[in-house]
């Protein structure tokens, strides 16, 4: 007498799990994102700055002409004042200002090239300040 | 007369399993170098350094974005945030982090004005971030 039936041969379809695979990637494909968001050093306000009182400080102003003028003179190239700043011995305090179409993205540009050069100590100011300190 | 055999021809199924594997290869690979985020706002030029800091991304960090007009978002959100002062009292009363993705196109004084707005707030930790140049 045969107690045990004979188990049927089961077969797996292949299928589903590639079409679920597909799908993970495709949702993975569209959903990530690799671009590293970085932070950077920025003091929006010169009150909390140091620089505040200090007689060596000066005030670079970015036109909407793309040009910047140290302390109210004449609008040169950004890397030529940058250079000339550069050129002294010391690194006195900056405050920046910007006039009122000059993007962030330019601020940042020139803010960048003053790190470079290894200046410190800038503070942006908002135009409203600049006008009345 | 004998039918015609196709005499070494293999009438086995292609395997599919190489397939399955590189697939779920790609799929690891996904998973592990991406991150999942939020949809930015539509048109957002986001601000964009040389240099920056690499950063590790507090958990508890709140990230509004802010686009071109100066219109404020919370990440994933797409109706602004009317009241500005008010969603920076809220932050610095639970004493969070504050990340600020910014629209490269923000007039420079616009966006200082919000952030000196967070500072008056009472913000204490607000970061801007951007990403490479390249």
């Amino acid at each position: 007498m045969q107690l045990r039936h004979p188990r049927p041969k089961i077969t797996l379809s292949l299928t589903p799990l590639i079409d679920v695979v597909f799908i993970l990637l495709v949702f993975f494909m569209l959903a990530s994102q690799f671009a590293e968001w970085k932070k950077i050093s920025l003091t929006p306000s010169v009150t909390s700055g140091t620089a505040q009182g200090n007689v060596n400080s000066h005030t670079l102003h970015l036109l909407n002409t793309g040009k910047v003028a140290l302390d109210g003179g004449k609008a040169q190239d950004v890397a030529s004042l940058v250079h000339a700043l550069a050129s002294k011995v010391d690194r006195p305090p900056l405050h920046v200002t910007s006039d009122d179409e000059v993007t962030m993205q330019a601020l940042i540009d020139v803010v960048e090239q003053l790190t470079a050069k290894g200046f410190k100590a800038l503070h942006m100011r908002t135009k409203a300040e600049s006008t009345t300190r | 007369m004998r039918p015609l055999r196709n005499k070494g021809v293999s009438h086995k199924p292609d395997s599919t399993l190489p397939l399955i594997n590189i697939v779920l290869l790609l799929v690891l690979a996904f998973m592990m170098a991406g991150t999942i985020a939020a949809p930015l706002p539509t048109g957002f030029d986001p601000l964009r350094s040389e240099g920056g800091l690499a950063h590790d991304k507090a958990p508890e960090v709140t990230i509004f974005i802010i686009d071109a007009d100066g219109n404020l978002f919370e990440d994933g959100s797409t109706n602004p945030i009317v009241d500005v002062s008010n969603a920076f009292s809220l932050l610095s009363k639970e004493n969070g982090r504050l990340e600020l993705r910014l629209d490269a196109r923000i007039p420079a004084n616009k966006a200082l004005k919000i952030l000196e707005q967070a500072e008056a707030s009472g913000m204490t930790h607000v970061d801007i971030v951007t990403l490479d140049k390249q």
